[in-house]
């Protein structure tokens, strides 16, 4: 109200147009008021000019304005204000033209004082901002007589204003951003409406992100368009494929700032020619501001403002925050990166918890379950959630655990002290099993807490009981088992049972931590040790080495086989001296069989040649009787029927003397029961030779004999005396006609056999051609008129009775020798 | 009746050549009888007259079992001269042997004609010569 006092008396000391004495009329002040007012009116001119503030005052009366210097100075109207209200009007900004007529219009119809900022463009064409203050002055009977005021040039101000204005827009759209970027799990949007909203309140026409490719070293680096919001103006590049894998080298120039963590700013149109300039030519870009984007201190890659309208310098306002907000995505990018990170080691961490087969639990100091794996839910029938924020007692039977003794080990956990001890569950189906439990303090998500991991050992309980069981029946087996059974790690015996012992003549105790192969013959130890390195799994036989030294037949059947955790041998031993004896046995038998089977043979060539002599021997002298007889009964006289008879007579005796000598074969074939003389060789031969002595010195014979090889024999000594007889008449018959007869009997033996050979040089006989019929009842071989063909024919009868054979070696002219082949075992018959 | 013919004995039994050369001379007085007693003589007369066949037999009857030459090693000599004989000499073997196995093996040999089981009766005779 002062100041407003001052200022009408400053109107009337300054402005030649002024009406002094309203103004005086209005301050009916005293004198020395005056005084006083006179000296403050010089100050407030000073303080005006000084303040660049100018004053005008608007006559209603006559619709006249004047105003101070400082006016002008300000408005710079020059010629184009007249004084009137209307001039003035025209020199105001178009747009604020009515703001201003109605500010004015309200103030004197209502009386107020007003304060009106508006913008007024001066005689040069420039447009000041002005605030004008003013107030309605009254005459007589309250008549509004005038305005008047101040002026100021505010465009300064204003322009000011408006800056921080855009600032405020700025830096509120990068605070929301800000925290859309933060806050927005939707990543991929947060950052689509955060270039939205930066390329609205920039009003550029693209902004963009460029992601660095992650390339392997050594090749060009390269760098992608990730996202990109559009005006509308500018064409979209979000699919161009060359804005894909987009190498620094064409884009070089704005590379080398970046990485150095420097905005790049141009206006392309200035740029240096090159393929950066061509792209973004291309583009129809006019100006481009990129900032880089440093994520972990590592050049990540870019964001970029494209302007497409004008060739746009950016104010530093603009230019701060939009530097800010690339420092914001940075930090976004950073956190996103950190975030995902952090979720994919949470997943794995989660993946390799739950997959752990054992039982893990997750505690807080309170002895609280935070967390269990999925084995705990599995094997308890509990939900996972359900033992979050219980106690492990929840879940356990009441009476069996030492609760005391659980909250003291899980303090001591907590101090780093590792604790284990049992622990008895209860399922939700109220089964109860007990668990090795062990504590550790561990940390969850950076949590101190205790782990705990928990082994069912019902189960393995019940396997140790299973294990401790088969070892029993093994056991058991072993023991039950006749042979002898050795377990043994390559040759050394861990356990052995009794039959080992019992086989061996061991101790079980001296046995075990013995070299088995200490239990084999030296010689075939080889084979043994062979056989256990190639895991023979077949019976063998070798030798067994008793305690004493003694051996005996083994059969050993090995087989490796799992035990506590290794592979080991497990050997059977079995003694079969008992089976050698047997397979000797039937080895034996076997023999005999064979001799069985060839005596049945001979015995049946004998029954063929029985039936040969038969026909032969018997049935020609018969045929001739009836011949005989037949003829007799048609004889004409006496004489001729004496000659008849005599023959009759004398085919009748050959017929006698051939039944005797079958009967004599007979009897040697069927009386194999004959009793067995011990005979002494010489002795029987010496009888026989005096059988004979007088044909013997009559041919002028040399006889000897040897037997000292063999000196005796058991058989019958009837048989031996018709054997040795017959041969050695044979050999006297049978002499060579030109030659003094030498005949020679010996002996000799071998484990099973005594041989008899006797030996003459008389004519010998074609073996070739008569070999066959040597010894076969009636077949001779000589025109000697005392040629029977029996001898031969019953000493080989005398020799087959009991097992034996007769053989003969001979050269005509030159000599024969018979060998005759007695079986010591067999002489006594079957 | 036939012309006279020459009839061969090839025997040991000295009984049975004298019955059989009985019977001959009843039923074929006008046969000529060669009488051998064993099978070594035999053969040495049919080599020695092997160019004359007019001495030589028309029928041979012979014993199988006969010492040193029997029937068997005579019929292997007598096959080994056959081709040069200028004579169709007919062999009937006459034995005590009713083995099978002889029998069998004088069938299969060429040279034989017949076997006769002794004794030999006059029938059989007749048969032969007719």
């Amino acid at each position: 109200m002062q100041f407003f006092a001052l200022l009408a008396q400053y109107f009337r000391l300054s402005m030649s147009k002024s009406d002094h004495r309203d103004i005086e009329g209005k301050d009916k002040g005293s004198s020395v008021s005056f005084v006083k007012s006179k000296l403050d009116q010089r100050h407030l001119k000073l303080a005006l000019e000084a303040s660049g503030i100018g004053v005008w005052e608007w006559n209603l009366e006559n619709d006249e304005i004047v105003w101070s210097d400082n006016v002008e100075k300000i408005i710079g109207l020059e010629n184009n204000f007249d004084g009137t209200p209307e001039s003035y009007l025209l020199n105001v900004f178009e747009e604020d033209r009515a703001l201003v007529a109605e500010t004015v219009n309200n103030a004197i119809k209502n009386r107020q004082a007003f304060s009106l900022q508006h913008r007024v463009v001066s005689a040069q064409g420039d447009v000041r901002w002005l605030e004008a203050d003013g107030r309605v002055l009254y005459g007589g009977q309250g008549k509004a007589k005038s305005l008047t005021g101040t002026v100021r040039d505010i465009t300064e101000r204003k322009q000011y204003e408006d800056e921080l204005a855009l600032r405020d827009h700025l830096f509120n759209t990068l605070s929301q951003i800000t925290q859309d970027l933060f806050l927005n799990p939707d990543w991929q949007n947060a950052i689509l409406s955060a270039l939205q909203k930066l390329g609205g309140a920039t009003n550029v026409d693209r902004v963009y992100v460029f992601e660095n490719d992650n390339v392997p070293k050594d090749a060009p680096p390269t760098t992608s368009q990730r996202y990109e919001w559009n005006s509308g103006v500018a064409e979209p590049q979000i699919d161009n494929p060359e804005l894909q894998n987009l190498p620094f080298e064409l884009i070089n120039p704005c590379i080398g700032p970046l990485s150095k963590k420097q905005p790049f700013f141009r206006i392309v149109r200035e740029m240096e020619e090159g393929s950066f300039r061509e792209i973004l030519q291309d583009e129809d870009i006019l100006s481009i501001l990129l900032f880089p984007i440093f994520v972990k201190k590592q050049f990540w890659g870019f964001i970029g403002f494209d302007e497409c309208k004008y060739e746009r310098h950016w104010s530093d306002i603009e230019f701060s925050v939009l530097r800010s907000f690339s420092a914001s995505l940075s930090g976004a990018i950073e956190r996103k990166l950190a975030i995902k990170e952090l979720q994919e080691s949470e997943e794995s961490y989660r993946k390799l918890f739950d997959t752990v087969g054992e039982a893990i639990f997750i505690l807080d100091d309170q002895g609280k379950f935070i967390d269990v794996n999925a084995r705990v839910a599995e094997a308890s029938g509990y939900k996972k959630e359900e033992f979050i924020g219980k106690s492990p007692k929840q879940i356990s039977p009441g009476d069996r655990n030492d609760e005391e003794f659980l909250k003291e080990s899980i303090a001591l956990a907590f101090q780093g002290v590792p604790q284990s001890f049992e622990w008895w569950s209860r399922k939700k189906n109220g089964e109860v099993f007990s668990r090795e439990v062990h504590l550790n303090k561990g940390n969850y998500f950076g949590r101190e807490v205790i782990i705990a991991t928990g082994w069912d050992i019902t189960e393995r309980k019940k396997i140790e009981e299973e294990l401790r069981e088969s070892e029993q029946r093994f056991r058991t087996l072993q023991q039950a088992s006749f042979g002898g059974i050795g377990l043994h790690d390559k040759g050394v015996i861990l356990d052995c049972n009794k039959g080992l012992a019992n086989i061996t003549g061991y101790t079980t105790e001296e046995l075990i931590g013995m070299d088995g192969l200490n239990l084999i013959v030296p010689e075939h130890r080889d084979l043994v040790r062979k056989h256990i390195a190639e895991d023979y799994d077949k019976p063998y036989d070798v030798e067994g080495l008793r305690k004493d030294g003694s051996r005996y037949f083994l059969e050993i059947h090995g087989k490796n086989i799992p035990y506590k955790g290794k592979v080991i041998r497990v050997t059977e031993f079995r003694d079969i001296t008992e089976r050698k004896r047997t397979e000797e046995y039937i080895k034996m038998q076997n023999i005999r069989l064979t001799q069985i089977t060839d005596d049945l043979k001979s015995k049946n060539e004998q029954l063929e040649e029985f039936t040969q002599i038969v026909s032969h021997n018997l049935r020609s002298p018969v045929g001739n009787i009836v011949t005989l007889l037949d003829l007799y009964g048609k004889a004409e006289n006496d004489a001729e029927r004496d000659e008849y008879f005599k023959l009759l007579q004398q085919t009748g005796n050959i017929v006698l003397t051939s039944l005797n000598e079958l009967n004599e074969v007979l009897k040697i074939q069927q009386n194999t029961n004959i009793e067995h003389q011990h005979i002494k060789l010489n002795e029987m031969f010496e009888t026989v030779r005096n059988m004979l002595t007088a044909k013997i010195l009559t041919l002028d014979a040399d006889v000897t004999s040897d037997f000292s090889a063999a000196p005796e024999i058991t058989y019958p000594s009837i048989y031996m005396e018709s054997i040795m007889l017959n041969l050695l008449s044979n050999a006297l018959k049978y002499r060579h006609p030109e030659r003094k007869p030498l005949i020679s009997f010996s002996s000799s033996q071998d484990d099973e056999h005594i041989f008899l050979r006797v030996s003459d040089n008389g004519l010998g006989i074609n073996l070739q051609k008569y070999g066959h019929q040597m010894f076969k009842m009636r077949k001779t071989f000589h025109h000697h008129p005392e040629s029977r063909g029996i001898g031969l024919f019953l000493i080989k009868n005398q020799m087959e009775a009991f097992g034996g054979k007769i053989e003969v070696e001979s050269k005509e002219d030159v000599g024969t020798t018979f060998i005759l082949i007695f079986r010591k075992n067999l002489t006594s018959g079957k | 009746m036939k012309k006279e013919c020459i009839i061969a004995l090839v025997d040991d039994d000295k009984i049975f050549q004298l019955t059989t050369s009985r019977i001959i001379k009843q039923k074929r007085p006008a046969s000529t009888l060669q009488q051998f007693y064993n099978g070594d003589e035999a053969i040495s007369f049919l080599k020695e007259n092997q160019f004359k066949p007019e001495e030589l037999p028309d029928i041979i009857l012979l014993d199988i079992n006969m010492p040193v030459t029997d029937g068997w090693m005579f019929l292997e000599e007598f096959q080994k001269m056959v081709s040069s004989i200028d004579k169709e000499i007919q062999i009937y073997m006459v034995s005590s042997s009713i083995a099978v196995e002889d029998m069998k093996r004088a069938k299969e040999n060429p040279c034989v004609l017949g076997y006769i089981t002794k004794p030999l009766r006059e029938e059989d005779f007749l048969s032969i010569i007719n």
